[in-house]
């Protein structure tokens, strides 16, 4: 999963980026509102971060101006302001969450993951297939009752696969997930990654579709 | 008990009083010059009938003294006001002539001519030159003086009736004419530490009009003093609670990058002691809001939404094995004159207390109602009255090892006294044998 992190304090926002990064999703950090801006408007992302307080403005513009757009991207206000009526006002403006600093990054890697499942159609975080089992929660995958490992980048592409289960997920959409993890990749990178994949979960686990992208089946 | 006294009453009491007093010196003044006028006009009166009389009884004398020698006595009108009787003396002195009630006191050896006063009586006594012969008129000394008491009975008697009429009236006028005074006295008297909404400043007196808009200014810079003390923390919470955030993530991020079991430790106990510190910030701050007076709201507010997203806030926050219930009475009420942030931290404070000091993997319950009450109950050990009387001060707690401050149940209660509530803390929880009950009642 992609996800912005718009945070100006650089102690936390950095805590808060390698978190994000640990548990297997890849990261855009910016500081100033207008740079986020910018960034929302080339890059699809599945999940914003917001803080409230902003130098260049407020983050609560953000959200109203991404929903007044139907722009339907998840958005958690991270803030340290407390008051209820800036909580409601967050939660009616579209926000899907809300957390108060200082929080557990804990707490924030399993409001993330709960948000995010929610937008997939998938609440439940276990999704079987076949002899795959996967907890996107726990971010555990076993294969006929064996665990397997799988890196921050497989874990990534896995991720937006599943996140479009039963749909084509474009080459480009791939690579978005793979580039927030700072790194430049190959062109080949999407077709190494989904090749990791198959040999670890099986040859059949993802479809490709040529010319279009790749699948992982509903069913 | 205060000793007041009341301005109408004074007034009331003061006015009928003076006018009481007033209305006895006036009616005093007017009795002299009545008795002066009286006297003048009873003299006139004598003097007007001795000129009458003399004429007509030297006439009586003249027929008389061709045949007898003695008195002569004249009889009255029988039913006749006997106010004055009269005699004739020759010029030696000697009574010729008498009405018929002059009693023997009132013939008198020597009288001057004109008017005097002998023994009581108003005597007149006038002489014809011709003759030698002599009138004397002597009015009864009872008959001036009952006409004179007659006269102030007739001006005093209304002032026994009127003084009580009058006092009340005047009590009734004050009253009237105070009662601005006293809607702008309840006016400031519901005003207080907790209480500094503005007052009316429209349709006073002019009287008044100065001393409510002086009074409503002063409390427009107390609020707005208050405010900026409220504004303050609330800024140095958002101050502080930033790099203590920072710092915690920081902390948390390093300890999952660690491999060394030493240093993974140490890093737990720096952790500990950010969120320890975190804590003890965060009352420190709500303290500082509470000391301006933040929890009393000028408006009515619906906590129902509140209620729902802090037991969601606090449910999810909390441990995963540890669930709050929310049950809602069908006759319960949560329309209440408090800030919504001062309820938010009051229930996420007794929220937060009834997990960390609960059985674990047990339930918190919420129950709403009936009317403005809310109670959150948790399941555990009991605590001993001793302890429970003493909960709720500052820095006081159970016989706990969980961490705390000791400030939470502080807050609330002072939360709830300056919203006009109180806060009630039960254990064993109702109707169980064993855990604890706090409860917010308005």
């Amino acid at each position: 999963m992609r996800v912005l992190l718009i945070e100006d304090d650089h102690v936390l926002g950095a805590a808060v980026r390698d978190h994000v990064l640990s548990i297997g999703h890849s990261v855009d950090w910016f500081q100033r509102l207008d740079e986020a801006k910018l960034a929302l408007q080339t890059i699809t992302y599945e999940l914003v971060l917001l803080d409230l307080n902003l130098p260049d403005g407020r983050g609560m513009d953000l959200l109203h101006s991404l929903r007044a757009s139907d722009n339907p991207v998840p958005v958690i206000i991270i803030t340290a302001q407390d008051q209820i009526a800036i909580r409601i006002e967050g939660l009616e403006s579209g926000a899907d969450d809300y957390l108060v600093k200082p929080f557990d990054l804990a707490e924030l890697g399993a409001r993330l993951n709960a948000v995010a499942r929610r937008y997939a159609g998938q609440p439940n975080p276990q999704i079987t297939m076949g002899k795959v089992v996967v907890d996107l929660g726990r971010k555990i995958v076993s294969v006929s009752g064996k665990s397997c490992s799988l890196t921050s980048r497989e874990w990534a592409v896995l991720d937006r696969l599943l996140r479009h289960r039963g749909a084509i997920v474009s080459k480009t959409d791939i690579e978005d997930a793979l580039y927030a993890f700072g790194s430049e990749i190959e062109s080949n990178a999407v077709e190494v990654y989904v090749s990791r994949l198959r040999k670890k979960l099986g040859r059949n686990s993802i479809t490709t579709a040529r010319g279009l992208g790749y699948r992982i089946d509903a069913q | 008990m205060k000793n007041t006294h009341s301005i109408a009453a004074r007034l009331a009491i003061g006015l009928a009083l003076g006018t009481a007093i007033l209305w006895a010196g006036a009616a005093a003044i007017t009795l002299l010059v009545l008795q002066a006028e009286l006297t003048e006009s009873f003299d006139r009166t004598l003097r007007q009938s001795a000129l009458r009389l003399l004429p007509l009884a030297m006439h009586d004398l003249h027929e008389r003294e061709e045949g007898e020698q003695n008195e002569l006595r004249i009889s009255g009108l029988e039913d006749a006001d006997k106010a004055f009787s009269y005699y004739v003396r020759d010029r030696n002195g000697k009574p010729i002539l008498l009405s018929d009630d002059v009693a023997p006191e009132d013939v008198f050896a020597n009288v001057r001519d004109g008017l005097s006063d002998i023994d009581g009586r108003r005597v007149l006594a006038l002489t014809e030159p011709d003759s030698g012969y002599a009138i004397v008129l002597v009015e009864a000394g009872t008959h001036r003086q009952d006409i004179f008491i007659e006269a102030a009975i007739a001006l005093f008697w209304p002032l026994a009736g009127l003084i009580p009429l009058i006092g009340f009236g005047i009590w009734a006028s004050v009253r009237f004419a105070l009662r601005p005074l006293w809607v702008l006295r309840d006016q400031i008297a519901k005003r207080g530490t907790h209480n500094l909404n503005e007052i009316s400043t429209t349709n006073h007196p002019a009287e008044l009009a100065p001393i409510a808009e002086e009074v409503d200014n002063l409390l427009k810079r107390l609020r707005a003093a208050l405010d900026a003390e409220r504004s303050f923390a609330a800024s140095s919470a958002h101050e502080l609670r930033t790099p203590i955030a920072g710092a915690l993530a920081q902390i948390q991020q390093l300890m999952l990058e660690l491999n060394d079991q030493n240093a993974k430790s140490r890093v737990a106990e720096v952790e500990f002691a950010l969120k320890k510190l975190a804590s003890q910030a965060e009352r420190l701050l709500q303290l500082s809001r509470l000391d301006a007076g933040f929890a009393r709201s000028g408006t009515i507010n619906d906590l129902t939404p509140v209620l729902n997203l802090v037991v969601r806030d606090v449910q999810s926050g909390g441990p995963k094995q540890n669930r709050i219930t929310l049950k809602i009475e069908p006759d319960a009420d949560l329309r209440v004159a408090i800030n919504l942030d001062a309820f938010a931290i009051a229930l996420t404070n007794l929220l937060q207390n009834a997990i960390k000091h609960g059985a674990a993997a047990t339930t918190v319950e919420v129950n709403v109602g009936p009317g403005k009450s809310i109670r959150v109950t948790n399941s555990g050990q009991s605590v001993d009255q001793l302890t429970l009387q003493k909960l709720g001060a500052p820095y006081v707690r159970g016989n706990t090892k969980a961490p705390g401050s000791g400030l939470g149940l502080s807050i609330v209660r002072t939360m709830m006294e300056q919203t006009g509530g109180t806060l009630s803390l039960r254990s064993p929880a109702t109707d169980k044998v064993e855990g604890f009950e706090a409860e917010l009642k308005w």
